[in-house]
């Protein structure tokens, strides 16, 4: 009898756990009901340093929104890491870091740096065309808000071993220096433009 | 009784009536009895030998190995060791300072040289394959004896058992017999014809100019770091026998030396690990010191701004080290040297471009089509140029100085460069730095000329500086022994220095 209630016991063991485990947290949500602005001051584990390189630049407003000349702007974004890894690796001849601080770096080179990661309409990863697989050609060549030239472009990846059926990536390439960057996370889109951030291998430099 | 007496005849008639069917061989396996039968046997034994010796001395931990690359910036796995610091880098079981690799290499060329005799082949065909082995086995040995310095002497395949370590000069010694013999049994590059009669084009199998050169580096070494410098006579008449008359010729220009001579098999080439662009054939890019430093423009799909974080040279060290602006090697190894150097340092990294070897193949087709699949390039063992610059360093330090100075022009002649003149003071350290910019790279090169030449302290980075003259005598500028020669093998001890120095066991 008592072998019979362990028996139950035991079946209601296994058979306790139904699916509590798994949280369907769906796709995740690219939207914010704000200005690219905004946004970046509501993820400082990965914009804090971006922030001050825009404000040293001057150019709030064009992230804001409030720039009348662009009113929707699309910005490849170098993430904190990637303005650390500049820092860290701009050096004189004996190897001692030029800047030790954003407010020691030229606002004048800020400008151009920012500039050039910033397309000057809203351009999701939809828009932008294929690269011809084996070549740096194909994809959509646009000029940034500082006249750089650059090449925005999807790739396909294979499989399980079958080719152009895995992820899709995004890819910028300058055209003239030859920077080739990859997007890590394209598509964060807000009210008055979309973020495309940058690997955090990335190096901020002039585009 | 004399059944009992029967029965013990007859039984010691079976028991020694046998002999013949118990040393019957089995049929289904490969000895050494039964294997040696005809030319194809010692010809696939042979080929066996070079397959081992082009995995050996293919593989990345001989690039790990050179410790005297002449880069501005070189990551950890090069950096540690060339600073003399290899602890930080390797444990004592890293296969960078294990001579297991090599050992196989000698077990096989034994196996040969043991074994060879029961095919009983003509004369000439059978020096034609015994004098490769002894070739490879004395170049193996040559290798072991600068990298560790004194190390196991295994003379045959039956010797097996615990080892000490022979001394390095009674390893040379030994190779420098086996080379005099590989010398006389081998016959000229040009007329090295495999068992079908077809001719060998490949600089990986060793004909006699092959001996005669390895036979030049070691005498070299021998008279520098055993100070015999009366053996320096002899590596002169090592080279002479290589550059006279081994059939060996430079090619016309750097631009040559590049597409046709860093691709292997070439009229300049001496002895070479052999890769082809066919299946299974060719290794990983990364197992060249190409895959390890160059990008852009060699490399498909790359940049100018493409990373470069393995090594790099700067700009301005190639500029110092190729001071004339004639010298073709200047655009040859490097792309567009002078006018890259004027492009912004965060696209450049501030780094030349090498472009040295040229031998990409591609992925064709599927999802990494147009990707670099490795290179085709030999692994450039020694070249006509490199002995050229041996006998010239040889001779400089015998006192022949016109002769040295004819044999640094020939060099320079070819690459353009200003001959040599007085005024560019001593006549040793301009041939160590002609080396350096004929050489480029060129695996292990500068790291055995800086210790043949002992200017270590000037040279080399880290810990090479303060050695004292002690610290060298206890085997500092060899490599630790890995803790794989101690199993088993209670004979063996570890290099004093590195006892010392972060490996004791």
């Amino acid at each position: 009898m008592k072998l019979r209630y362990l028996m139950i016991l035991f079946i209601f063991s296994f058979g306790a756990c139904d699916n509590d485990y798994f949280h369907d947290t769906g796709l995740a949500n690219g939207r914010h009901d704000c200005t690219v602005w905004e946004y970046l001051h509501k993820d400082s584990y990965n914009w804090d340093s971006t922030i001050l390189v825009i404000e040293r630049a001057g150019l709030v407003d064009l992230f804001d929104g409030k720039d009348p000349a662009y009113p929707e702007i699309t910005f490849f974004g170098p993430t904190n890491f990637s303005i650390m890894q500049f820092m860290y690796k701009t050096v004189d001849s004996n190897d001692e870091m030029l800047y030790n601080r954003i407010e020691d770096i030229p606002a004048d080179m800020c400008r151009k740096m920012i500039l050039c990661h910033v397309l000057p309409k809203k351009m999701m990863k939809e828009e932008f065309d294929y690269e011809v697989k084996g070549t740096l050609e194909g994809g959509t060549y646009i000029n940034a808000i500082s006249g750089t030239k650059l090449r925005v472009f999807r790739a396909k990846s294979s499989y399980m071993g079958i080719a152009d059926i895995g992820a899709e990536s995004l890819g910028l390439h300058a055209l003239e220096t030859g920077f080739l960057v990859g997007i890590a996370s394209a598509d964060i889109e807000m009210n008055n433009g979309v973020v495309h951030s940058l690997s955090y291998t990335y190096q901020f430099s002039e585009l | 009784m004399k059944r009992n007496i029967l029965l013990l005849v007859l039984l010691a008639a079976i028991v020694f009536g046998c002999e013949d069917f118990l040393t019957e061989e089995p049929e289904i396996a490969v000895t050494n009895n039964n294997f040696w039968k005809n030319e194809k046997d010692v010809e696939s034994a042979v080929y066996g030998l070079h397959s081992v010796f082009r995995t050996v001395f293919g593989d990345v931990v001989v690039l790990y190995r050179d410790r005297g690359l002449p880069c501005d910036y070189l990551n950890a796995v090069w950096k540690y060791p060339s600073e003399n610091q290899p602890s930080y880098m390797w444990n004592a079981s890293n296969p960078a300072i294990s001579w297991a690799n090599e050992y196989k290499v000698i077990a096989q060329a034994n196996l040969v040289i043991d074994n060879i005799d029961r095919a009983n082949l003509p004369k000439e065909r059978h020096n034609y394959y015994l004098g490769q082995a002894y070739c490879i086995r004395a170049y193996t040995y040559f290798y072991i004896l600068r990298a560790w310095g004194d190390a196991p002497l295994v003379k045959e395949s039956v010797d097996v058992g615990e080892k000490a370590r022979t001394s390095w000069q009674e390893l040379a010694d030994f190779a420098i017999k086996d080379l005099k013999s590989a010398a006389e049994m081998l016959p000229k590059a040009r007329d090295l014809y495999d068992a079908n009669k077809v001719k060998v084009t490949s600089k990986q199998v060793p004909s006699r100019g092959t001996a005669h050169a390895i036979l030049a580096h070691l005498y070299a070494w021998k008279a520098a770091l055993n100070n015999e410098p009366e053996l320096n006579t002899l590596s002169i008449a090592e080279a002479d026998s290589v550059i006279k008359h081994g059939g060996y010729v430079l090619a016309k220009n750097p631009k040559e030396v590049c597409d046709v001579v860093m691709l292997g098999n070439s009229d300049e080439g001496i002895f070479e690990v052999d890769y082809q662009n066919t299946p299974g054939d060719l290794k990983t890019s990364g197992s060249f010191i190409a895959g390890a430093c160059q990008k852009w423009p060699i490399q498909p799909l790359t940049t100018p701004a493409t990373r470069r974080s393995i090594m790099r040279i700067n700009n301005t060290t190639v500029m110092e080290m190729y001071k004339d602006k004639s010298d073709e090697r200047r655009d040859e190894y490097f792309y567009k040297l002078d006018s890259m150097a004027g492009v912004a340092t965060s696209v450049t990294q501030g780094a030349a471009y090498i472009s040295k070897w040229r031998g990409v193949v591609l992925n064709v087709g599927g999802s990494s089509d147009g990707t670099l699949k490795s290179y085709e390039d030999n692994e450039i063992l020694i070249r006509l140029a490199d002995i050229i610059l041996l006998r010239a360093e040889v001779k400089a330090k015998t006192g022949d100085t016109p002769g040295a100075i004819a044999d640094l022009n020939t060099i320079r002649d070819r690459a353009g460069a200003p001959l040599y003149s007085s005024a560019e003071g001593d006549l040793q350290e301009a041939i160590a730095k002609e080396r350096d910019k004929e050489l480029f790279l060129e695996t292990g090169i500068r790291y055995y000329d800086i210790i043949r030449n002992g200017t270590f302290r000037e040279k080399l980075r880290g810990k090479y500086k303060t050695l004292t003259e002690q610290d060298v005598a206890e085997g500092a500028c060899y490599l630790p022994v890995g803790n794989g020669a101690f199993t088993n093998n209670t004979l063996m001890r570890q290099t004093i220095y590195w006892k010392r120095n972060g490996y004791a066991y």
